[in-house]
């Protein structure tokens, strides 16, 4: 890295802490710390767009565009009709309530053991994943640049902790509004560069063309099919669960919308972040075409992640003779290619089937040297297909530009840790602390909040620094994100649409339905995603079941409801 | 109390333009992989 990038990067970086920490300098009040001190709407939806963009989004994202074209934007279809619901429907009840903690709801709902069961669950499914968004990214720059793992997990996890504690819930609103525009410029910059780096007479629409040739243009999959996990309607239908799972019960995302200056400016706030989110995922995923039709015409590496490569080739001679012979069937499917490309680009319109077929050349001759280096290089590696985009940056973006790159996934990191931290101390202060001492004062709650802010960076750091010798670690915890999920959704269902359902009912189906999950998660073949549907399906009817079984009276109900939707 | 303020006066036209700008992109993602094909 050149000392203008280190430059654009730090100063990017620290500018936006220090802006934060100064801009909020004046909060001294649990209130303040907690919900923060009223947000417009494009604070919030950009507070909200940051939280749900981490930096594996920068820079696995346009990975997966290169290799498997635009299907997965279908997975966002979802969340804009999330985002009307949530809007109309379930915003005012916060709001009317005037909790700090989704979680807070429930106890006037049901019952204090089941909002404290819900929080619980949250702070472990979230506590895991706060210490993922600082390792997931730190293992791809360390994979790329060579950057110490360890100092890079605890660099990112200490700002992020610095000035979360400093100014809490604004601090990270006011802060994530620059990082988001840090992201967006920056991957706006990155499509336009990718764009002009191609050959003159290729263009947007040469682009295109070549994109669609190699299948990657293929953004929306109308049929039905289980098996094939993005199409139109598993995006619309399932997307819109997991989008309302997330949105509406995680404490990271709720208290990003709870501090707008009125429920107008929550509102549209959420309706902002429906509005803009599919535009800028398919712009992301648009960089990674543009990247994929640039190596139609300069030859792509035969692995990203160099690191892994030298370390398998170093670890088996045998191995290095393998990839030496795949990196030659990678060199004569490329120079096939570039000439059916520029053939295609001439108007050769039969180049296209040749185009394709060499296509799925480079993509087994890929594959066989994935396991090749799988095989031989230690454990722990991160993705071959989430280095792409790093390298591809760091190999042809000019100067400056790529210290704008690295801050756009260090800001992602940033946002994404403090936001996590932000809720897990909000959650274990509102709905654990202040029951557990009601009596204590403002100063006492702002200080548990802050300490407790302070241990939950300590323990992600911590399970970052520790997360190289765990195997598979991020499925791991895709999968405990699943496992806990649905039964959080399923509580807040029965809450909102089944009124005569009850505290005692609701909690044991929880316990029951978060048994069964687990139960599945190591008896069955079912794969995690539908965890969440199972999860949430089996705390509604269990509950619903209990309900009847159970004496009338058993329970606590609050009156919080729709018809409370008042300010 | 505060009164009652919703704003749902001005939700309707955002909440439209959320709904037919998600229809729009679904339908301007099928017509680019169709004309890219």
């Amino acid at each position: 890295m050149r000392i203008i990038d280190w430059t654009v990067l730090i100063a990017t970086v620290l500018a936006i802490v220090t802006w934060g920490i100064w801009k909020t300098r004046k909060v001294a009040t649990a209130e303040s710390y907690l919900r923060g001190e009223g947000e417009r709407f494009w604070t919030i939806g950009l507070s909200i767009m940051a939280t749900q963009a981490s930096a594996i989004t920068f820079l696995s994202m346009p990975g997966q565009a290169y290799e498997d074209g635009l299907g997965f934007i279908q997975f966002y279809f979802g969340l804009p009709i999330a985002m009307v619901l949530l809007s109309w429907f379930v915003l005012p009840i916060y709001r009317g309530l005037k909790v700090y903690t989704a979680y807070e709801y429930l106890e006037t709902r049901f019952d204090r053991k089941t909002r404290q069961l819900t929080a619980a669950l949250f702070l472990l499914s979230r506590g895991l994943a706060a210490g993922l968004s600082l390792y997931a990214p730190a293992l791809v720059l360390t994979a790329v640049l060579g950057w110490p793992l360890q100092l890079t997990n605890l660099a990112m996890g200490v700002l992020a902790i610095i000035y979360t504690v400093s100014g809490g819930t604004r601090a990270v609103s006011v802060t994530q509004s620059l990082q988001m525009g840090i992201m967006f410029g920056g991957m706006l910059a990155a499509f336009f560069f990718v764009l002009h780096a191609l050959p003159p007479d290729v263009g947007l629409l040469g682009m295109a063309k070549i994109a669609g040739a190699l299948g990657k243009m293929q953004a929306v999959d109308p049929a039905l099919h289980v098996s094939t996990r993005y199409n139109l309607w598993s995006g619309l239908v399932g997307g819109l669960f997991v989008a309302l799972a997330y949105f509406g019960t995680d404490q990271s995302q709720v208290q990003r919308y709870l501090g707008g200056t009125s429920l107008r400016e929550s509102r549209i706030g959420l309706l902002f972040n429906g509005l803009i989110k599919v535009p800028m995922q398919f712009l992301i995923l648009m960089v990674g075409v543009a990247v994929c039709v640039f190596h139609q015409f300069e030859r792509p590496p035969l692995l990203w992640n160099g690191v892994a490569e030298q370390q398998a080739r170093a670890h088996d001679a045998g191995a290095s003779a393998k990839l030496d012979a795949l990196d030659v069937r990678l060199t004569h499917a490329f120079e096939d290619k570039r000439a059916a490309a520029l053939q295609l680009l001439s108007g050769n319109q039969a180049a296209k089937e040749i185009l394709h077929a060499r296509e799925e050349d480079e993509r087994q001759v890929r594959k066989e040297a994935r396991a090749i280096v799988r095989a031989n290089a230690p454990p722990g590696q991160a993705s071959d297909a989430d280095s792409i985009f790093l390298t591809f940056v760091l190999k042809r973006f000019p100067p400056g530009l790529v210290g704008l790159l690295l801050a756009v996934i260090i800001c992602a990191a940033l946002s994404a840790t403090a936001s996590a931290l932000n809720a897990l101390g909000a959650t274990s202060v509102v709905d654990f602390y202040k029951p557990w001492r009601p009596q204590a004062t403002d100063a006492q709650s702002l200080r548990a909040a802050r300490l407790l802010t302070i241990a939950f960076g300590l323990i992600a750091i911590s399970f970052a620094t520790f997360a190289s010798l765990l195997d598979n670690l991020i499925q791991a915890v895709n999968i405990l994100g699943s496992i806990f999920y649905g039964p959080m959704l399923g509580v807040f269902l029965v809450g909102f649409l089944f009124k005569r359902v009850r505290g005692t009912a609701v909690f044991i189906a929880t316990l029951i339905a978060q048994a069964c999950v687990v139960a599945f998660w190591l008896k069955s073949s079912i794969s995690f995603l539908w965890f969440n549907v199972i999860g949430c399906g089996l705390v509604v009817a269990t509950a619903l079941l209990l309900q009847a079984l159970l004496p009338p009276g058993d329970g606590s109900t609050g009156a919080a409801g729709p018809a409370s939707s008042s300010e | 109390m505060q009164p009652i303020e919703d704003g749902e006066r001005a939700l309707r036209p955002l909440t439209a333009a959320v709904l037919l700008a998600l229809l729009g992109e679904i339908g301007l993602f099928a017509l680019l992989g169709w004309l890219c094909k």
